[in-house]
């Protein structure tokens, strides 16, 4: 079946709106994705302004597509994961849009390009992606109605008054108003289309690359790559007092193993779930809610220590909050913490797998600690030394660091003594191992932003940290942070109080700005965002209905459909209403009314010659009523409809004939 | 796309029609005018918007599956979109009239055309009549009859009646189809296909023809012929006029022998048909030259005569003769 070929102006705002549809991906995609995309799009955009650019032909475009999905193999080893299969499908837009040849091959491209729209929400679902997915869907959408506007259906003979219904407002009336009255029952479907608590199918569950935030391993540099990074990671509501800003230590990974340079996880010993049973009190613990920005990673945040895991997720034996699923989404759990929990667990086991150190590298450090454990042997006064050596000698909390070489511990410890959490953290544990105390590191986030819009917290990945974590035969793992040693502002104040305090963030009004702007950010998470299956449930409840079933659902849905057909049918029977009437009567109208204006009272019995004699009495010289009653005359009673040409001359007269009855002087009736 | 559909349209129309003739109110002549009430509008999804909703659909269950809400809103949002289309596409043809059809005669082989009046109290975009795959799209002013032309292909000669025709719209993004059907009892004629390259005809008086003398006189009155800005005011047929509409002036010509009778009866080693159609083809050229001519077909006998009222009446004779 061969379509008729399509117009330029059709061309031109499919092209659009697959570059709309196809440009917030590109973000997220390898750089020779977005050079293909943006050549196929521009190439088909340039055949239209230059006609004589040829067609790639049949077997070059299969080419092309094979070629592009083996490179993507090659670049994802799978075309199922949510970062391939969205570049996958805006490669195939772009490529369908370099063929699109006829009007079916564009609606196709169109269908494809709302496809393409809602597959990247999978990638992101922050409110700048949402409104821009919204303008998107209406360029689309504008495009189908251009598409199915009369002018561009070569397939159909165009016939009467069709050439003056192609105007811009008429299109743009042809989009909005359906758009409008689309809106109220997007609502209702959003709302009361059963939810699905577990999913049917998996969930993709590859991690992209692009994000950044904590990992399982800490290398120099790692985590303060995070303080330029503004973005929040979560926000937290107290449901019990807040703790102190220097008491919020938002724990996430814990490393156990050094090599020299890096921190890895024991993924080994950090899978076994904690026996915590019955060893939380209530005294210590706090209650708060988490909405936390999606990581891709499977840690989940709480305040140092964890004592419930929300569903999907479970505590580990260090204390780690971990998710059996990576956060691709927002995640809004509800989340308790007991300070005191992690010493009430006695895990004498996990000591002896906190002292290994590489033998052959950062000797001085070893020796140093060999020194110590000989000089002192408690740890609690090893723990206190190593914080007084911190404190008291010249060591300076910086962002901006001299590299460290292979031994990076002794270089930091002897030699630049500057760095900042991870340099401290790292060279604290190296040491207390080396001193015979079991150590670990601890990353993270400490402290917070409270919002002065509202009453919750913000952390963001600047507030990014690593402290350590040391095993007192009598009081079990304890945290330690060195950093506070150095930089107390550091924990007491913030990473920016700290070392940026002129920043930007710190101008008042700018602050108060963020602050709304995150506000409203927050307001998006926490109504839209994480609407889910168990919020569904309880939609009613304000109505005293406890739990809503598939009945309330089916009725709302029914209820809704037949609200937006009333919606649409008040519209435009007010529409039809309003329509107006047949021009030359109108006309004839407004000519009665400049006559009654004048005290010439023409009542609507008297058609236009009638109307003409008694102007022709009233009036001397009244040429203009006169062409215009005649012309109307000719007009209405021709054997053809009058022509638009026809009917604007009439109201040309008209107006005329008007301003002439306006300004003529009356004669007093014969 | 509703224009690829109509063949296969057709013929499932043809199946149900057969079936349940009374789900198609076009199987039934009604009167003028025919207003598009909600009873006889159907509505069903384009195949493009069968393809539309299964996009949506996946888009759907998409975002059901992962809880994702971006991707939810914007599903339903498309989706509702869809349903309201649908309402748009029905009203778009409710309380559509048809005020008037008329047929202009056509030979056979040539499409007749139709002249469709429709009449809607509010604006309506893309409404598109169709027979067969002959459809025309337009749009329609508030309150403002506007006239289609509706074309219809020649089958056979003689009385052709207005088949069913279809009066569509897939307004506003081509999801959803609403449909009526219109049968009217309007018809017009079909005249037989003139021969091409017909012989000169074979009667003797009009071997002059050719020279015959076109120059007005005034000596005889041999007929009528149309009206041509310029003709004397004197010689306008005023009692024609009366009758027909037609302004046409009596033709005066030098006294002359050259006149054409056509008679079927000449014919008699054609078949009926091809008779017909070389009549019709003389008929033509007799117009063509300003000769009189005279027709006979079997009993009907047409005094020679010319223009424009003359040569329909000639032809009429020729459709209607079985």
């Amino acid at each position: 079946m061969s379509s008729p070929a399509l117009s330029k102006l059709a061309v031109n705002v499919t092209g659009l709106a697959c570059l709309s549809a196809a440009l917030p991906t590109l973000f997220w995609m390898p750089l020779w994705v977005t050079a293909v995309v943006l050549l196929a799009l521009g190439y088909r955009l340039a055949q239209e302004q230059w006609p004589r650019l040829p067609r790639p032909p049949g077997p070059l475009r299969l080419l092309l597509t094979i070629a592009v999905v083996a490179v993507l193999l090659i670049e994802f080893r799978t075309l199922l994961g949510r970062q391939a299969g969205v570049t996958l499908l805006t490669l195939m837009l772009s490529l369908k849009f370099l063929e699109t040849a006829s009007r079916r091959d564009a609606l196709l491209t169109v269908t494809l390009c709302y496809f393409v729209t809602a597959c990247q929400g999978l990638l992101s679902q922050t409110m700048a992606i949402a409104g821009y997915m919204v303008f998107t869907v209406l360029l689309i959408t504008l495009c189908l109605r251009v598409l199915n506007a009369p002018e561009q259906r070569s397939e159909l003979r165009l016939g009467p008054s069709a050439s003056q219904s192609f105007s811009v407002w008429r299109i743009l009336r042809a989009l909005l108003i359906p758009l409008l009255h689309a809106l109220p029952l997007a609502v209702i479907f959003f709302l009361f289309v059963p939810r699905l608590g577990t999913p049917v199918f998996g969930v993709p569950e590859d991690a992209m690359e692009a994000r950044t935030g904590l990992s399982d391993e800490m290398a120099p540099g790692s985590v303060s790559k995070l303080y330029i990074d503004d973005d929040p990671v979560f926000r937290v509501r107290f449901e019990t007092a807040a703790p102190d800003q220097s008491q919020m230590y938002w724990r996430g990974p814990v490393l156990w193993n050094f090599d020299g340079t890096k921190w890895t996880a024991s993924w080994g010993y950090s899978r076994v779930p904690a026996q915590i049973a019955g060893l939380t009190q209530a005294a210590t613990t706090l209650r708060y809610e988490v909405i936390l920005e999606p990581t891709d990673r499977n840690w989940l945040f709480a305040l140092d220590v964890a004592s419930s895991a929300p569903e999907g997720a479970q505590i580990t034996r260090d204390f780690q909050l971990v998710s059996r699923k990576p956060i691709i989404s927002l995640k809004r759990y509800t989340q308790t913490s007991d300070s005191g929990l992690m010493s009430r667990v006695r895990d004498d086991r996990s000591a002896n797998l906190a002292l290994g150190l590489p033998p052959d590298r950062n000797l001085k450090t070893l020796e140093l600690g060999a020194q110590w454990r000989r000089e002192t042997p408690d740890p609690s006064a090893l723990v206190e030394r190593a914080l007084r050596k911190f404190r008291d000698e010249e060591y300076f909390y910086t962002l901006n660091p001299q590299t460290l070489g292979i031994d990076p511990v002794d270089d930091f410890l002897f030699k630049t003594r500057e760095g900042y959490c991870e340099h401290f953290a790292s060279a604290f544990t190296v040491l207390m191992r080396a001193s015979g105390v079991p150590a670990r590191v601890v990353t993270g986030y400490q402290g917070g932003y409270k919002s002065a819009a509202a009453d919750y917290w913000i952390v963001r990945q600047s507030d990014a940290h690593a402290w350590s974590e040391v095993w007192l035969d009598e009081r079990g793992w304890v945290r330690v942070d060195p950093t506070s040693a150095v930089s107390p502002d550091r924990i007491n104040r913030g990473v920016d109080a700290a070392m940026r305090p002129n920043r930007y963030a710190e101008q008042p009004w700018l602050r108060d700005l963020r602050d709304r702007f995150d506000l409203i950010n927050d307001v998006w998470n926490r109504t839209i965002l994480t609407f889910n299956a168990a919020r569904q449930n309880a939609l009613l409840e304000p109505f005293g209905i406890p739990e809503m079933d598939w009945r309330y659902s089916a009725g709302a849905l029914v209820g809704g459909l037949l609200l937006t057909a009333l919606l649409v049918m008040v519209t435009l029977w007010w529409w039809q209403r309003r329509a107006p009437r047949d021009p030359m009567a109108q006309e004839l109208a407004a000519l009665r009314r400049a006559l009654a204006r004048r005290g010439v009272e023409a009542g609507a019995h008297l058609g236009p010659t009638e109307l003409l004699a008694l102007i022709n009495l009233r009036f001397a010289g009244a040429r203009h009523a006169a062409d215009f009653l005649n012309q109307l005359n000719l007009a209405r009673y021709a054997q053809a409809l009058p022509s638009a040409a026809q009917v604007q001359q009439i109201r040309l007269l008209s107006t005329r004939a008007q301003r002439q009855i306006r300004k003529l002087p009356l004669q007093s009736g014969a | 796309m509703p224009a690829a559909l109509i063949p296969r349209e057709e013929r499932w129309r043809a199946w149900l029609s057969k079936r349940a003739p009374k789900l198609f109110l076009g199987a039934r002549v009604e009167p003028l005018p025919v207003i598009f009430d909600r009873k006889r509008i159907y509505t069903l999804p384009t195949r493009f918007g069968f393809f539309f909703g299964a996009m949506a659909l996946l888009c759907v269950f998409g975002g059901l599956n992962y809880n994702n809400n971006v991707v939810l809103m914007l599903a339903f949002l498309v989706a509702a979109l869809g349903f309201v289309s649908l309402l748009y596409a029905f009203l778009n043809l409710r309380d559509l009239s048809v005020i008037s059809v008329v047929g202009q005669p056509a030979f056979l082989g040539e499409l007749v055309t139709f002249q469709v009046l429709l009449q809607a109290p509010s604006v309506r975009d893309s409404v598109v009549i169709n027979y067969r795959n002959l459809s025309q799209v337009g749009g329609l002013d508030a309150r403002t009859p506007t006239a289609y032309e509706l074309l219809v292909p020649t089958e056979r000669r003689g009385v052709l009646a207005l088949p069913a025709f279809r009066v569509w719209t897939d307004y506003p993004f081509g999801l959803f189809y609403a449909w009526s059907y219109v049968r009217v009892a309007v018809s017009t004629l079909v005249y037989p296909k003139p021969e091409a390259d017909a012989p000169v005809w074979p009667n003797a008086n009009a071997q002059l023809g050719a020279q015959a003398s076109r120059e007005p006189g005034d000596d005889d009155l041999v007929g009528l012929k149309d009206y041509v800005p310029g003709d004397r005011a004197q010689r306008i047929a005023w009692a024609v006029y009366a009758r027909s509409d037609e302004l046409s002036v009596r033709d005066f010509r030098r006294a002359q022998s050259k006149r054409v009778s056509l008679d079927l009866a000449d014919l008699k080693g054609l078949s009926l048909e091809a008779a017909l159609s070389r009549l019709c083809a003389w008929v033509l050229r007799a117009e063509s030259l300003n000769l009189p001519y005279s027709l006979k077909v079997g009993s009907t006998d047409i005094p020679a005569g010319l223009g424009r009222s003359h040569r329909e009446r000639c032809l009429e004779c020729l459709a209607l003769h079985s």
